[in-house]
């Protein structure tokens, strides 16, 4: 009787607070993947927003300076050199990447036999190690016996000494990224493309717009979330270019490729300045965080739902 | 019976599975039985035989010893080294694991972080003034002290290191050998040139010079073909030749940056004019795009280090030597430096640590793994004919002859930082043409400045 009646509890309980019991029936499959993130990436999130605020150099004790290592960054010059780089890095490279991964989109966007090869052949650089890329660009900007300054050569140009030129190492480490990534803003963009519905492109058709015209008043519209999407990410990761300096050029020469990711490495792990690498890394985010909500606010003038 | 895979029979096998799991994880570990340890029987009033205990077998000890290539070799390291230690200590037993360099002390950080550094690791002088902070290097003067006869070794390779640490000079690790600057030349370069080879042991840089612009060769498009020399801003030689014109990059503390002292701007201004208006040595653009310049023969001499003797030692298209650094006004001053290798403070095997730095440092050891052109801190190892003709050179004996005359880098703390990713890159664009050259030295001493205080406000 009492057993009877506790099922009939409990199974009351359960109706009564159905959302609970399935959060919680989902909860022991989450686990794992909670505690990993909760311990491995929040946790260590949480933790250099601490550490960002001590002098620690690994093996010293942490010591608590406040706002020591911010107001440090501020007044260091080469803090400031590094994010110019940085945004010069960004201001060049996500147009162009954006650009050219639109404009292949197009390309892409056609019913042929073998685009699929070309198709496969633009990604295939998006999947390969961005190490091993750039140990073979490293030697295509060769001043002496590279290919693209022999190329050059036969159209008449000398080419510059490219990852040894303070001028032109940034533009160097600038096309090696486009090259490698390029690829899978082209596979979104397709993707956009092909969700953009023919009817449009017929009712312009009929109303007598031209091949230029239905691209700008009906694919640029109709792929602007798409677009939107491919600029966010493509900012936030413009920010974070670390792989291609580290292995091209180390930051130099002169300082002409370091970039704020690559200097958070090197207080880091080189140099063992944990707490000011913590403080860089917090002001980075700071500056994604700014453009990220920036292009937020202003998509509402140019992106176009539904 | 209802065999329906329901929500409740789900979780309760989900519940079920984590528990084992923790379960198991958590269970306590069985203790191996403890070794039977030999008894001694007590001994008696009545006259019993006495057992005598067994001789107590020495503990199996595994050494980790780790290094990275050039540093040590796997093949030498272990014939001339390892091996034989083993033999002679059979209860020892090295490991010996190398990484590359850059690889290297990101990983030895990252173990010291965790406490969990190797027995025995190879060291060098460009971080040894960060790590001796640290507190997790042996003191190895004791050592030296008691098993070591020091005038069978060069001492003053020793000083270099105990220098890198003024305010606390002793000995955290132990050299076992030195590299060394000197000039090396092509002897057909100087025959093309009509150019009549070093000879004399005082020459200065402003002979050196004089040479260099002689030996610049142009071919008929007017590109120059042979570079007399090559001057960077490397610290190999740079930070010494300054020295010798009577400047300093740091003060004897190390904690003070003097590079912008109006004698160190005259003396850059003039390398500065070698590349850009005598073009006797590539600048550092042209001169990251030649790779292995001096063994193509695009240079007719360059400032190397002894142990690349171990390498060039190879080269076949032409003949070459070495010959003495040059002198300035304030003397001669050259970049010599030990590599050593130290012991982990909290090694649980410090015995053996001592016994296989022992056996580093004897005769017993070859000199093949010191590497060729590199100078062997025993005395009797430097100077023996099988040292002088490993790299099949008639002046190799000048090496040591340098050696009264090494003087190191201003290592310290913050060294990797201030010097190799700090100086270098303020003074690049100088080398470069970029920059006036008083503006770049300035830039680099405030920037240098500000490391130094950084480093030494911990």
């Amino acid at each position: 009787m009492h057993s009877a009646l506790s099922v009939v509890g409990t199974r009351g309980w359960i109706a009564r607070h159905k959302e609970l019991c399935q959060w919680l029936a989902a909860l022991p499959w989450l686990l794992p993947t909670l505690l990993g993130l909760l311990i491995f990436t929040q946790g260590a999130t949480f933790a250099s927003l601490f550490i960002s605020f001590t002098h620690w150099e690994i093996l010293i004790l942490p010591r608590w300076i406040g706002l020591g290592n911010y107001i440090e960054a501020y007044h260091l010059p080469l803090f400031w050199r590094t994010l110019k780089n940085t945004l010069y890095y960004t201001a060049l490279s996500v147009p162009l990447n954006v650009t050219i991964a639109g404009l292949l989109a197009l390309a892409m966007n056609q019913k042929l036999r073998g685009i699929t090869l070309f198709r496969t052949l633009y990604f295939l650089p998006v999947v390969t190690s961005t190490v091993a890329v750039a140990v073979v660009w490293y030697w295509i900007y060769n001043s002496e016996f590279g290919l693209l300054n022999y190329v050059l050569s036969l159209m008449g140009i000398t080419g510059p000494p490219w990852l040894a030129s303070t001028r032109w190492a940034m533009p160097a480490v600038i096309i090696m990224s486009i090259w490698k990534g390029v690829g899978v803003n082209m596979m979104i963009f397709l993707a956009g493309l092909q969700d953009v519905p023919k009817e449009l492109y017929e009712a312009a058709e009929i109303d007598g717009a031209g091949s230029l015209q239905r691209f700008w008043h009906v694919t640029v519209p109709m792929v602007s979330p798409t677009t939107f999407f491919v600029l966010v990410l493509a900012v936030i990761g413009s920010f974070q270019v670390f792989e291609q300096t580290y292995v091209l050029t180390q930051g130099g020469p002169g300082y002409a490729t370091l970039t704020l990711a690559l200097y958070i490495y090197q207080q880091a792990f080189q140099s063992a300045h944990m707490g000011f690498a913590a403080a860089l890394a917090y002001v980075l985010f700071a500056f994604m965080l700014a453009a990220t909500l920036a292009q937020f606010k202003l998509q509402a003038r140019w992106v176009h739902y539904g | 019976m209802d065999t329906r895979l329901t929500r409740r029979t789900l979780l309760k096998a989900a519940v079920g599975t984590m528990g084992v799991t923790v379960l198991t994880a958590c269970a306590p570990k069985t203790s191996t039985p403890a070794a039977v340890q030999p008894t001694t029987a007590p001994t008696s009033v009545a006259a019993e035989p006495t057992v005598v205990p067994p001789t107590a077998v020495p503990e199996q000890v595994t050494l980790q010893y780790y290094s990275w290539p050039g540093m040590a070799y796997e093949d030498s390291e272990r014939s001339e080294l390892l091996d034989p230690f083993e033999q002679a200590n059979p209860n020892i037993k090295v490991e010996l694991s190398l990484f590359p360099y850059d690889e290297y002390w990101d990983k030895m950080l990252t173990l010291a972080a965790a406490n969990n550094l190797p027995d025995y690791f190879g060291m060098c002088p460009l971080r040894y003034g960060d790590w001796v902070p640290m507190k997790v290097l042996m003191d190895l003067d004791p050592f030296v002290d008691k098993e070591l006869d020091k005038t069978k070794f060069y001492t003053e390779i020793w000083d270099q290191l105990r220098a890198i640490f003024p305010s606390d000079p002793k000995l955290y690790g132990l050299p076992f050998r030195a590299v060394i600057e000197a000039i090396a030349y092509n002897k057909n370069a100087f025959e093309r040139a009509g150019v009549a080879v070093p000879s004399n042991k005082d020459w200065t840089w402003d002979d050196f010079g004089q040479i260099a612009k002689q030996l610049t060769l142009k071919d008929a498009a007017g590109k120059v073909s042979q570079y007399g020399a090559s001057i960077t801003t490397s610290h190999n030689w740079f930070d010494a030749a300054l020295n010798c014109y009577g400047g300093e990059v740091l003060d004897k503390m190390l904690r003070k940056c003097l590079l912008d002292s109006e004698r160190n701007i005259e003396t850059i201004q003039m390398f500065v004019d070698w590349i850009l208006k005598d073009h006797l040595s590539p600048n550092p653009s042209e001169l990251a795009a030649m790779p292995q310049p001096f063994q193509t023969g695009k240079l007719a001499m360059t400032q190397m280090l002894s142990c690349q003797v171990q390498e060039w030692k190879k080269i076949q298209e032409f003949d070459w030597d070495v010959w003495w650094m040059p002198r300035g006004p304030a003397g001669l001053f050259l970049y010599g430096a030990p590599d050593q290798v130290s012991i982990w403070a909290k090694t649980k095997h410090p015995d053996e640590c001592l016994k296989l730095l022992k056996f580093a440092n004897s005769e017993q050891r070859g000199i093949v793994s010191v590497e060729a052109g590199s100078i062997p801190t025993i005395k009797a190892k430097a100077q023996s004919e099988d040292w002088l003709k490993a790299g099949n050179l008639d002046n190799q004996r000048i090496i040591l002859d340098e050696v009264p005359y090494m003087k190191g880098a201003d290592f310290g703390r913050g060294w990797a930082e201030w010097r190799s990713m700090v100086m270098n890159n303020e003074l690049t664009p100088a080398f470069l043409g970029e920059k006036p050259v008083a503006d770049a030295v300035k830039s680099a001493a405030q920037a240098i400045q500000a490391v130094l205080d950084k480093v030494y406000a911990g």
